[in-house]
């Protein structure tokens, strides 16, 4: 059967669109529901998204997609890969499966809210597909750790982390319930379309897909360019939100909703591209540092859709660039530091030649968070791991709900203020700004120190704290990923002579 | 990062065009886009997993039958959506062509002239 071309009939048959007679367009699209406030009404119909596809070709290609990825993990399914990969490598499975499958299936409500209330008829049509593909991201991100869970229970937190109160979990939430959950329909699209999905997600489902495939982890490595391959189509729909938005006048909001989301969006990938990226991935199978991702997907890529928008880098680039040498190794030494809390087992990538690598990666590390290893290092050595993990928590940050971390010696500092006779500690000047912009929108949130000091968390000591936030309760918490293996170099050169 | 070019040649201008899952598409689509483009510089970064094939100059355009012929066998555009899970530029996806491109070409004259009014603390 002959079959018109797409161009000849798709402008036709994706609008559904109507003035609605009985109620007000106020009342069809509410502004709080819909945003977009102060684009006229005769524009929205213009939203062109560039990214076409119907619904015919939608469901053949996602056939394809999944008839690939379940293929290669069924194919793979013998090949024992959780006993035989480096155990820094599992690890980096189950930060990924439990940050991601159900913050993906959440995104199946963001896709869903602007089928219902976008004022772009064509936004409507593209994010049907969008909220398919987030359901498919969910589903399939779920059933791919399943197979671990019988060998290990941490992988039990692929279902469970986005109902905890694991202090990863109260960062996540607060970050996609800002981006995602609580904007308009239009304002999503900026934050959660174009910055995040273009700019960011790449980092983690294509950056870590050739570490993946270097480790033999094919699966993994299948399965995340997979998703990506979704992302890349149903990102663009913030693409012509923010053409519309410069057009009428509006160039600095959609300018402050990026430099927001920006932000929060690489704080996040801190602790789930950079701590994996640049210490958990076995040394011999690494693509690319942390940095030279950052610098390949967002500071050159991202940064030219950006500015070939006629939007400009976010006022902070600075702040940011120099950031990239510090904030996640800062984040690693931490969360090594505190592995009780976390639920997989961090690998502490600092021995020998992993020093000598990140020293070539970042000039300086050796002088810097070196000094801070030095010291629990030689803990190790000398028989007082008790001194290696921190007996009270550390500050965190009341937008990011990170710990407050920095470059020792050199950038390590609480920027606070105090609103409405509270106080708020921040983790930069950045997340300082964030608050500001908004502060009726984050005032109220407590962050884990502030439910913790306010009597929320009891018994009031760490092992309360622990079971607060899941740990021993869904499963054990982290150690070592390598049993301490690595300390064996050390002992060696720190014996005695003689 | 391999930011070295393929020659030690210096960095593209304004470089647009698909990112590939390795593989047998990804060689095609690259050798397309050389012949879809021929009057341009056109890079190809093999990154492990994935391929950059980047365009110089804010356009790369990417025909179904150059593909088709590359493969040797039936090919429909929708399809490359499989293995791509980014592209760099923006997009415009017909059934018989890609195009990737930037709106700001070099030397195009800004034509938002509002200013912005960015607050930046002090």
């Amino acid at each position: 059967m002959a079959l018109l071309e797409r161009s000849a009939w798709y402008d036709l048959a994706r609008s559904t669109e109507w003035t609605p007679s009985y109620i007000s367009q106020d009342e069809l699209f509410p502004p709080e529901m819909s945003g977009g406030e102060g684009i006229p009404a005769e524009v929205w119909s213009t939203y062109d998204e560039p990214y076409k596809v119907t619904y015919r070709e939608y469901v053949d290609v996602q056939r394809q997609k999944d008839e690939g990825a379940y293929s290669v993990k069924a194919a793979l399914e013998r090949a024992d890969l959780y006993n035989k990969a480096d155990p820094g490598w599992i690890s980096i499975l189950k930060e990924h499966y439990a940050a991601v499958a159900l913050v993906e299936y959440g995104a199946s409500f963001q896709e869903a809210r602007y089928v219902r209330w976008s004022k772009a008829p064509g936004m409507r049509n593209m994010a049907t597909f969008g909220m398919l593909d987030e359901m498919r991201h969910g589903q399939i991100q779920l059933y791919f750790p399943h197979e671990y869970i019988g060998k290990d229970r941490q992988f039990d937190w692929s279902h469970q982390m986005m109902w905890s109160n694991n202090w990863v979990a109260l960062g996540a939430r607060h970050f996609f319930d800002d981006m995602l959950m609580t904007r308009g329909a239009a304002e999503t699209s900026i934050s959660a379309n174009f910055a995040f999905e273009t700019g960011f997600t790449n980092l983690q489902f294509i950056g870590l897909s050739g570490d993946a495939a270097n480790a033999g982890d094919f699966t993994f490595s299948k399965l995340i360019q997979s998703i990506q391959s979704d992302e890349a189509r149903h990102a663009q729909l913030g693409t012509p939100l923010l053409q519309m938005m410069i057009e009428n006048g509006q160039k600095a909001k959609a300018q402050n909703l990026i430099d927001i989301a920006f932000w929060r969006s690489y704080r996040l990938f801190t602790i789930l591209s950079g701590i994996p990226m640049d210490y958990y991935v076995p040394l011999e199978v690494r693509e690319s540092s942390f940095k030279e991702f950052m610098e390949e997907w967002i500071v050159t890529q991202f940064m030219k859709s950006i500015e070939d928008l006629g939007l400009s880098k976010p006022w902070y680039w600075d702040i940011f660039l120099r950031d990239l040498d510090e904030h996640h190794h800062g984040q690693h030494l931490g969360t090594y530091s505190w592995r009780p809390t976390l639920w997989w087992n961090p690998a502490a990538g600092v021995s020998p030649e992993e020093r000598d690598w990140l020293e070539e990666k970042y000039p300086g590390w050796n002088d810097t968070f070196g000094k801070v290893w030095d010291v629990m290092i030689d803990n190790f050595v000398s028989g007082r791991p008790e001194k290696t993990v921190p007996g009270t928590l550390p500050m965190i940050c009341n937008v990011s709900q990170l710990p407050i971390v920095g470059t020792p010696g050199v950038s390590l500092k609480d920027t606070s203020i105090v609103f409405e006779g509270r106080k708020y500690h921040f983790a930069s000047e950045v997340d300082k700004w964030i608050f500001e912009q908004d502060p009726e929108r984050y005032k109220h949130h407590k962050n884990l120190i502030d439910r913790f000091l306010g009597g929320e968390i009891q018994p009031a000591n760490l092992d309360g704290v622990l079971e607060y936030m899941g740990l021993g309760v869904i499963s054990p918490g982290g150690d070592d990923a390598h049993g301490y293996a690595w300390l064996e170099a050390y002992k060696t050169a720190l014996a005695p002579a003689g | 990062m391999t930011n070295h070019t393929p020659g030690g040649l210096p960095p593209i201008a304004d470089p647009v065009g698909p990112v590939v899952q390795a593989g047998e598409l990804a060689d095609a689509v690259a050798e397309a886009v050389r012949i879809d483009n021929d009057d341009k510089r056109v890079d190809v970064r093999s990154r492990g997993s994935y391929v950059r094939i980047e365009v110089e100059g804010g356009e790369c355009i990417l025909r179904r039958t150059t593909i088709e012929e590359q493969l040797g066998r039936p090919f429909k555009m929708r399809d490359l959506e499989v293995s791509m899970p980014s592209f760099v530029g923006r997009i415009e996806t017909g059934t018989e062509q890609f195009r990737f491109w930037l709106g700001q070409r070099p030397g195009a004259a800004q034509t938002d002239t509002e200013p912005t009014t960015q607050e930046v603390p002090a």
